[in-house]
């Protein structure tokens, strides 16, 4: 069925371009090797130095593709939820709430890896009040209730996160933390990434079986419910997933934003709307941005530019730029 | 999302805020009350004119303050320059203070604070060059204001002493670890590599400037021949990771951790503390483990800027380690 | 045809149903319809014809009284209050989603079954089209054929002719009588008094409610005590009166 390929067409292109850009940074770093050193480093032998760039490159690269699939994820998941093209996985207070988490354990002390799992349940708490304070809320559109609660758990955290920069160390905590909030795919450990990219699956795969039920639940709670599902339930689950994600990710990169924005748009020009192409061709784009921007990242001397800024720099114009034409099509 | 800077001025607008509802009670004003425009200016004035100083804009933790003297038990009135709690012009006016001082760049964003605190306050406002290879020159200049020129005259003919000790070059490459996971460093130049690279010691991050971040195999790339850090945390997890301890060509690797407490040896923060570690890279083979006449000089340097001297316990724990 | 299942038709009653949101109550109502019959629901703006749907529908509970009603109950909304981007074909499909627990998407014969419906009422060629493309009257329509697709026992439309041009008004009501003939239940509730002529029974939101064939019921005198002032033109072809 020649429409069936045209699905599978731009799908299968990303994931080409996804693999080849994960190659390219594989073969890219500091480190004097050579690619076809590289493979053999692959296959086990190979110089020591090969073998030491790869062991340092792969953590990075493999941090760059689930956080930018994980982000991209969640943002086409809530934009479908809240109906709305500006949702971003920042609503929930997920990402404010992981900051927060992070800088207390900084302030304690605690080492790096305990930042990323102080982050990671902070997101979760954020997370979790957002939805049952949503919950809570009866009346009234419960799209515009989420929306509140979001922006009032975000801010509870932000202000956590701000009296955190206030105690900080000024001259060792404070630089740190700043680092952190302005993301980096460097900073986590192989075990860390492998971690985040099997809670980011676990999302993918329940998103996934979702499927057209995201459809239905965009066209509205009365509507799914008209369509005999079980939609409060649904919505919840989707948007505890939406949220695990965003939490395991921005947990191992500190907050990177605009890809969880710009990701759905784009894959929305290239294979509609309906969930069940977006999801993957978004979480695909999100990943592939994340590695470039990974690379621009490390592209202006040893000094890395924060990809929090990058994404914005880049997401900012690319957004609008995208708007614009997509503006420009419909009637 | 919350931006970096709506982050920014929610701190800033907490800022005064928690300063009202933490700040204690300020101690009574003493004739002729310092304020220390940051933390560098504090440490200055601590160590020629303590009884002067109003108070911290950081107060040292628990564990520092018990190397300190009784002395350094000064309330934390927050910094009118930047980096650490902010404390506004009229707070620091109700402090009372007689002077102002401040210890570091002098630049056009000092010079801008020095005048407007001079205008707004009608108050004398000392600015120093923080470097540290003019610190005879601070001293003598700082003992002038505080009033304690003898004292400051000892103090200056200690760090010329110190400087002329250190070799000027011929020291190892080094790489600054800094941050729990070690990643982010100081590039030449930088106030926190000052020290060492007085020292004849050679940064091996180049390309940058000032404080950043590097990738782990940067720092493989440069395999620099020694680790230096003040951060316990990041040298708990280096000592059995291969990245850190071993260099490229498979040979051990050291990694020097500096004492941090009261205040590090060689930064935080960039002031008159950074003597010890002058002491130690100028001692006899500051890569080795400590000697004695270290141990004497570092106990002897505690006393005179601190104004106490570390017990034979608390030395073994302000000595640098050498994890190699 | 339209895969209604035969356990699936079932009568509608209702004895005593106050439905109601808030301090805002309507009923009791007596309904007693079975399937394939068509009753049109009449009342100012305001006399609750939307919460009445909702609650036939399940979507909100009865605040008193007992309802038996057919499910699955399919909700056609007034036009414009259905957004989406998707393509035709998917929205149509989507009335099955309910069938299957764990597909991730519509399955062959889900898409099929849409596209028959989509013929059935005539819009075939728009199956590829996105939906937020299409006029009001040809949203209708497909939100028509998904329900036909859902093979819902009881159907009720909100203003389903509300702002549509007369050839979509009337291929909608038309679309409506064809549910019915398969066996649905339909209840529309309307403004449009040609339209709640055309069916089998009418229910006007009078304080009691009256039920009762539309022949009867539809004078002149009921719909001026319905919206409180007299009609100046004829509910059965718009004649001014005399």
């Amino acid at each position: 069925m020649s429409r069936a390929l045209k699905a599978v067409v731009p799908l299968f292109a990303a994931l080409l371009a996804v693999t080849g850009l994960a190659l390219g940074a594989l073969m890219l770093g500091p480190l004097p090797t050579s690619p076809a050193a590289l493979l053999a480093a692959a296959a086990g032998a190979g110089d020591s130095t090969a073998q030491l760039a790869l062991s340092l490159r792969l953590p990075a690269v493999l941090t760059a593709v689930v956080v930018g699939a994980g982000l991209a994820l969640a943002g086409a998941t809530l934009q479908a939820l809240f109906r709305n093209p500006l949702a971003s996985p920042d609503l929930l207070g997920v990402s404010s709430g992981a900051a927060a988490g992070a800088a207390l354990a900084l302030l304690a002390g605690l080492a790096p890896w305990a930042m990323q799992g102080a982050a990671f349940l902070g997101g979760i708490a954020s997370g979790t009040l957002t939805l049952a304070a949503a919950a809570a809320v009866r009346s009234g559109d419960p799209r515009l209730a989420l929306i509140l609660c979001g922006v009032v758990v975000g801010a509870l955290a932000a202000a956590l996160l701000g009296l955190a920069l206030l105690a900080a160390d000024p001259y060792t905590e404070l630089p740190t933390l700043t680092w952190w909030l302005l993301g980096a795919f460097s900073r986590a450990t192989l075990a860390e990434a492998v971690v985040a990219l099997g809670l980011t699956s676990a999302a993918a795969a329940v998103l996934l079986t979702l499927g057209a039920r995201l459809d239905a639940l965009a066209l509205g709670e009365d509507q799914a419910r008209a369509l005999g599902l079980p939609a409060r339930t649904l919505r919840l689950l989707a948007l505890a997933t939406a949220a695990l994600a965003t939490s395991a990710v921005v947990s191992i990169s500190g907050l990177v934003g605009w890809i969880g924005l710009l990701a759905p748009h784009a894959a929305r020009l290239l294979v509609g709307e309906t969930a069940a192409r977006l999801l993957p061709m978004s979480a695909l784009l999100g990943a592939a941005v994340a590695l470039i921007v990974g690379q621009l990242a490390r592209a202006f001397g040893p000094a890395e530019i924060p990809v929090g800024l990058l994404t914005a720099l880049v997401g900012a114009p690319a957004f609008l730029a995208l708007f614009i034409s997509r503006a420009g099509r419909r009637p | 999302m919350p931006s970096r800077r709506a982050l920014l001025a929610t701190a800033l607008a907490l800022g005064p805020a928690a300063l009202a509802g933490c700040q204690r009670a300020p101690a009574p004003v003493r004739a002729g009350g310092v304020l220390a425009a940051g933390q560098p200016a504090a440490l200055l004035i601590f160590t020629l004119a303590p009884e002067r100083l109003i108070g911290w804009p950081r107060r040292p933790v628990a564990e520092a303050l018990a190397l300190l003297s009784p002395l350094a038990d000064r309330p934390e009135v927050g910094a009118l320059a930047s980096g650490g709690r902010p404390i506004d012009l009229e707070a620091a006016a109700a402090l009372a203070p007689t002077l102002a001082l401040d210890y570091g760049d002098v630049d056009a964003d000092s010079q801008g604070l020095a005048r407007r605190t001079r205008a707004a306050l009608n108050l004398p406002y000392q600015l120093i060059d923080g470097r540290l290879a003019l610190s005879p020159a601070a001293f003598r200049e700082a003992g002038r204001r505080l009033g304690v020129e003898l004292l400051g005259e000892a103090r200056a003919a200690d760090a010329e002493q110190l400087l002329a000790a250190l070799p000027r070059t011929g020291g190892p490459s080094f790489y600054l670890a800094r941050s729990g996971d070690g990643l982010e460093t100081a590039f030449p130049g930088a106030l926190a590599v000052e020290a060492l690279e007085a020292g004849g010691w050679s940064n091996v991050a180049v390309g940058g400037a000032g404080l950043g971040r590097v990738t782990a195999e940067q720092l493989a790339a440069w395999d620099p021949e020694v680790i230096v850090t003040q951060d316990a945390v990041f040298a708990a997890a280096a000592a059995d990771q291969p990245l850190w301890c071993r260099r490229r060509s498979g040979a051990r690797r050291r990694i020097i951790v500096l004492a941090s407490r009261p205040f590090g040896w060689i930064d935080g923060p960039p002031s008159v503390n950074r003597l010890i570690g002058l002491a130690w890279l100028g001692s006899r083979d500051p890569l080795g483990p400590p000697d004695p006449a270290l141990a004497a000089n570092v106990a002897g340097l505690h006393e005179r800027l601190y104004h106490r001297r570390p017990t034979p316990e608390e030395m073994l724990g302000l000595l640098p380690r050498v994890l190699a | 045809m339209s895969g209604l299942r035969a356990d699936m038709r079932a009568h509608m009653r209702a004895r005593g149903l106050v439905v109601g949101r808030g301090a805002f109550r309507l009923g009791p109502l007596e309904l007693d319809l079975p399937p394939g019959r068509r009753l049109a629901v009449l009342g100012p703006n305001g006399a609750g014809k939307s919460t009445l749907l909702r609650t036939l529908a399940g979507l909100t509970p009865a605040l008193d009284g007992t309802l038996s009603a057919p499910r699955p109950a399919a909700l056609l909304p007034p036009p414009g209050e259905v957004e989406a981007a998707f393509p035709v074909r998917h929205m149509v499909a989507l009335g099955r989603i309910g069938r299957s627990p764990f597909a991730p998407g519509p399955s062959r014969a889900d898409l099929a079954a849409a596209e028959a419906a989509l013929d059935r009422l005539g819009v075939a060629d728009l199956a590829d089209r996105p939906f937020d493309r299409l006029s009001s009257g040809q949203r209708q329509l497909v939100l028509i054929a998904r329900t036909a697709a859902q093979g819902g026992a009881l159907v009720l439309a909100d203003e389903p002719t509300a702002t549509l041009d007369p050839v979509h008004a009337a291929r909608v009501a038309a679309a409506l009588d064809a549910l019915a003939g398969e066996g649905a239940l339909v209840v529309i509730a309307t403004h449009d008094l040609a339209l709640a002529a055309r069916q089998d029974a009418v229910l006007l939101l009078t304080d009691p409610p009256r039920t009762g064939p539309a022949g009867q019921i539809l004078t002149p005198a009921a719909l001026a005590a319905l919206y409180g002032a007299p009609l100046a033109v004829c509910p059965g072809c718009g004649r001014p009166h005399g």
